[in-house]
């Protein structure tokens, strides 16, 4: 092979993984690569700041399963990459950030747009590499794509100086070490604990998490679940594991879970958590989480299993042997089972809000029930993100990309991005709010200049409305910096970035609303006016357990 | 209680960095580390005396269990080994001793209050 440059080299081996897009943004000190690109094999999109390009990778990765690329020059491109690269750090999520660096001799030196982005990121990737030789490439481009979709995915930052992109050598693409690479299975001893528990529950609750669709095992567990037939809740990110409308699937758990899974919870006997890992919006006050189960914890990430709770049987490794392991009949739980079932019978929301603005729990149900088994829904956080995990209706976990871990704004448009660049045979819906919209509204660009079929259902209740939830439950309605009431006309907003968009005021007008989100082709902005005073329900009080739940909702 | 974790690792761009962050940014707090570069120059040797926080109030959950810690360091890339060499009821920083002989020994001050750190080069 030729002498080649550094940046070429990293073009090659960008291609050898397999990308097909990258999402970036060029400046001075990623130059090289930039020139390098032109005529490569994959596309690249051009995000409008460099936190929508990290969201757009974020989001590619999420729904796809294959790693996300994004790109950005050195200094405040790399910043601005820190919250997509924190996001799936927080989330599990594999990308690989390619930044360009001043050059070698420059760095410590204090030179334009030098940032320690190393440094910065340190706590935030699961690994990365500043490349002083360009010799080293090959491995380096190799090891990042090989530990962002190992074991536990994560971000890896490869981090460029100018003078590594422009020198030339002999470099040669290592041979690829391919998916098949599976975690260590787990211990014949804890498998047979875990056994013993089960056969001694009487009041077992399966606690499933985002782990298991990312160690694509959702067929092992669905197996497990038909085979044992124990109730089950779900996190927020592992919504879908079980489809909602699987009748075991008991809803979401925590903070705005379902009151039947946070009770079910509460007096089980033996909590098996799979692909979780004991959050504080799942559990609550951690001391008063399922109080009278022991636990069987199941995890890709050995460091997980006992970190926040004592695990009877700590089953660290490959899950999908140990779920079919796990996988036989308990007659022994059938009343319980009964009573759980009951339970979600007896506490099924409602939705039959009286007046006739828009019901936001019920215009999403509506979206999921009409939407097809190919729709992928993209959110932002705070209460629209809670509504739609509590009323959309998943049936698989990559169908819901949410920012779960870091909860950050601005998340949701530019995954759709990715998402919808990934997968490109699924209808992509993002569902956003006022506040979090405008975080990363530059990005309507993107969507115009590629014509990228991503639908925008967005909630307006003119204020940050999660905070202002708090404000009013919890520090004496005392409202603070939550007004956006001088928000920018949406649709207008929209149609300046060329996206067509209209305008829903009434409940009535949901259903033809609805019909466009999900039948008209091209990108589309919804803009769904809502009560500002409209609430999340249920809802854990901060320092209670998930017993002591508040429902003031008409819909329980 | 504070222990003493005995690491293995790779020589890499902000390793050590890497290392005393994810123990210290996770629960734990660091009392004193000893490191020391192979001849080769391929790997350090680490030990790092800690102890976990105490989350505050401490009646709503307990410190992080010290028995984790070996499986948090063994995620980073470049750490080949990682073993609690020592592991003692909670005692004035430095003097909880270390239970094995085949454990590399700190040279003297790296167990001092205050968390000093030295990184011998051979």
């Amino acid at each position: 092979m030729p002498e080649m440059s550094g940046a070429s080299f990293v073009c090659r081996a960008l291609e050898s993984e397999g990308v097909d897009y990258i999402f970036g943004y060029p400046g001075g000190a990623i130059m090289p690569f930039y020139d390098a690109i032109v005529g490569a094999t994959f596309k690249h999109i051009l995000a409008r700041h460099e936190q929508g390009a990290a969201f757009a990778a974020n989001g590619y990765a999420r729904a796809s399963g294959r790693v996300g690329v994004c790109v950005a020059t050195s200094g405040p491109g790399t910043t601005n990459l820190v919250t997509g690269i924190a996001d799936a750090f927080m989330d599990s999520v594999p990308i690989v950030a390619i930044t360009g660096q001043v050059r070698s001799h420059l760095i410590g030196t204090d030179a334009f747009q030098e940032v320690d982005i190393f440094g910065i990121t340190l706590p935030i990737v699961k690994h990365s590499f500043l490349v002083r030789n360009v010799n080293d490439l090959p491995y380096v481009m190799r090891e990042a794509f090989r530990i962002a979709r190992s074991g536990r995915p994560g971000p890896v930052l490869v981090d460029i100086p100018r003078d590594i992109q422009e020198a030339k050598a002999d470099l040669r693409l290592l041979p690829r070490i391919h998916d098949e690479e599976r975690p260590p299975a787990p211990s014949k001893e804890s498998l047979e604990r875990a056994a013993q528990l089960l056969r001694e529950s009487r009041k077992p609750i399966v606690y499933a998490g985002g782990g298991v669709g990312m160690a694509s095992a959702i067929e092992e567990f669905r197996g497990f679940i038909k085979a044992t037939q124990i109730p089950t809740v779900h996190t927020l990110k592992g919504l879908g594991t079980l489809p909602y409308n699987d009748p075991l699937f008991l809803g979401m758990l925590g903070m705005h879970g379902f009151k039947q899974s946070n009770l079910a919870v509460q007096e089980c006997d033996l909590l098996i958590c799979i692909g979780a890992r004991f959050d504080d919006r799942a559990t609550g006050v951690l001391s008063k989480f399922a109080p009278n189960a022991k636990v069987i914890h199941m995890d890709v990430d050995a460091s997980e299993v006992g970190k926040l709770r004592k695990a009877e049987a700590g089953i660290a490794g490959d899950i999908r042997p140990a779920l079919k392991a796990l996988s036989f009949p308990l007659p022994q739980i059938a009343e319980w089972r009964e009573a759980c079932l009951k339970s979600k019978t007896d506490y099924a929301w409602k939705y039959n809000a009286p007046g006739d603005g828009v019901y936001v729990p019920a215009m999403l149900k509506e979206l999921g029930d009409r939407a097809d088994d190919k729709t992928i829904i993209t959110c932002d956080v705070g209460q629209h993100q809670m509504w739609v995990a509590q009323h959309y209706g998943f049936r698989r976990p990559e169908h819901h990309l949410t920012s779960g871990g870091s909860g950050a704004m601005g998340f949701g448009l530019p995954a759709a991005i990715g998402a919808a660049l990934s997968r490109p045979d699924c209808r992509v819906i993002c569902v956003s709010g006022d506040g979090s919209i405008m975080m990363n509204i530059q990005e309507m660009a993107t969507l115009k200049r590629y014509n990228i079929p991503v639908k925008i259902l967005l909630v307006d209740n003119q204020a940050l409305g999660m905070v202002r939830q708090w404000q009013e439950l919890f520090f004496a309605k005392k409202y603070s910096e939550i007004d956006l009431s001088d928000n920018p006309d949406f649709v207008r907003l929209s149609e300046a970035f060329g996206i067509p968009a209209f305008f829903v005021r009434e409940r009535k007008d949901v259903p033809r609303a609805i019909d466009r989100l999900l039948n008209e082709r091209g990108p589309l902005l919804a803009h769904v006016s809502i009560e500002q005073a409209a609430n999340v329900w249920p809802l854990v009080p901060p320092a209670k357990s998930n017993a002591e739940m508040e429902i003031r909702d008409h819909n329980k | 209680m504070s222990a003493t974790l005995y690491v293995r690792l790779k020589k890499a761009e902000g390793c050590l960095v890497r290392l005393l962050g994810q123990i210290g940014r996770r629960g734990y707090d660091v009392l004193a580390v000893s490191a020391k570069l192979s001849a080769d120059r391929r790997v350090f040797e680490v030990l790092v005396e800690c102890e976990p926080f105490m989350p505050v109030p401490p009646a709503l959950q307990q410190p992080r269990p010290i028995e984790v810690l070996p499986s948090l360091v063994r995620k980073l890339i470049e750490v080949e080994t990682a073993e609690l060499r020592s592991v003692a009821p909670k005692g004035p920083p430095g003097e909880s001793g270390n239970g094995s002989d085949a454990a590399p020994k700190p040279k003297a001050g790296a167990g001092k209050a205050g968390g000093e750190m030295h990184f011998l080069e051979d």
